[in-house]
């Protein structure tokens, strides 16, 4: 039980719930129990158990979602239905309307001190925690769990379209608020 | 840090710039719109042949876009990095725990999981 606060954080950082990160902890302690002849000790038994923990996030995501529907590109859209939200960014001839480097720039530099690298990671948490429920659910199945598009489209209960369209706009969310809350040095 | 701040308007040179190349540029798909989408595209699928070189293209013609495609690639690794970090438990603010509650209720399914002897 010594990895399952882990797993537990790891669980309710993808789905946001309590109970069901509890139920995914339980689901990932058996299943590695089931199958632990198959542990080689290549990997740590920490990441070893987090690898079938993202597993079990996926078929949560599965159960949990409806029928991929293209209803779901503008279901957390705060935009104008049928505008594209790029449209803040850019005028009519497709030139910036804002400066897209400020507040970046730590974008291009790797912060040296860990107190530098510890806030800007709260300020990328936050800016996800941001995002809309679906929006953050498919951008951390292609963006940090590694997923293709139609992996993460059917775990996200997308369709493939609408996810093209939805981690456009999460990634444009993402950077706007990293933008405006700043990580300047 | 810069906090809820609107984001400024670009540089006045590349204002100035843009009202005069625009039009040609929108027309010929080499627009700094086309080059943002161009970017975005890329993180998910491989560009294909002339998308890449209207990228290229682009970004050795405009400065103000030629950080995008590394500033995507940051976004990506900053986003797995922090959410690799908020696993870790902080003393300074603690950290989410399973409950005794759950602790106790996964550890009396896993022994019913255990082969009797």
């Amino acid at each position: 039980m010594q990895h399952a606060d882990a797993l537990y954080r790891f669980a309710l950082s993808r789905v946001g719930d309590h109970h069901a990160a509890e139920d995914l902890v339980q689901d990932c302690l058996t299943a590695a129990w089931r199958r632990i002849d198959s542990f080689d000790g290549r990997s740590s038994l920490g990441t070893w158990l987090t690898g079938i923990m993202k597993f079990k996030v996926i078929d949560h995501f599965r159960k949990s979602k409806r029928t991929p529907t293209d209803q779901a590109a503008h279901a957390d859209d705060e935009d104008e239905p049928g505008r594209d939200p790029v449209d803040r960014l850019f005028n009519s001839q497709g030139a910036w309307k804002v400066d897209p480097n400020h507040g970046l720039e730590m974008l291009a530099t790797s912060p040296d001190d860990s107190a530098s690298r510890n806030e800007l990671m709260e300020w990328v948490r936050f800016c996800m925690d941001e995002l809309p429920d679906r929006l953050r659910t498919l951008f951390t199945l292609r963006e940090v769990d590694g997923l293709d598009v139609p992996s993460a489209a059917s775990a996200a209960g997308v369709t493939k379209g609408s996810a093209a369209v939805l981690l456009t706009r999460s990634r444009q969310r993402l950077r706007l608020c990293l933008q405006e809350h700043g990580i300047r040095s | 840090m810069n906090h809820g701040k609107p984001v400024p308007p670009p540089p006045v040179t590349y204002r100035m710039m843009q009202a005069v190349m625009c039009p040609i540029l929108k027309m010929l798909g080499l627009c700094c719109r086309s080059a943002f989408h161009l970017c975005n595209e890329r993180m998910d699928r491989e560009l294909t042949r002339g998308e890449s070189i209207r990228l290229h293209i682009h970004l050795m013609m405009c400065g103000l876009c030629r950080r995008l495609p590394g500033q995507f690639e940051a976004m990506r690794t900053l986003a797995r990095a922090a959410c690799e970090h908020e696993h870790e438990p902080d003393p300074a603010y603690g950290y989410e725990s399973l409950s005794e509650e759950a602790r106790t209720r996964i550890a009396k399914h896993l022994e019913n999981q255990a082969p009797k002897t």
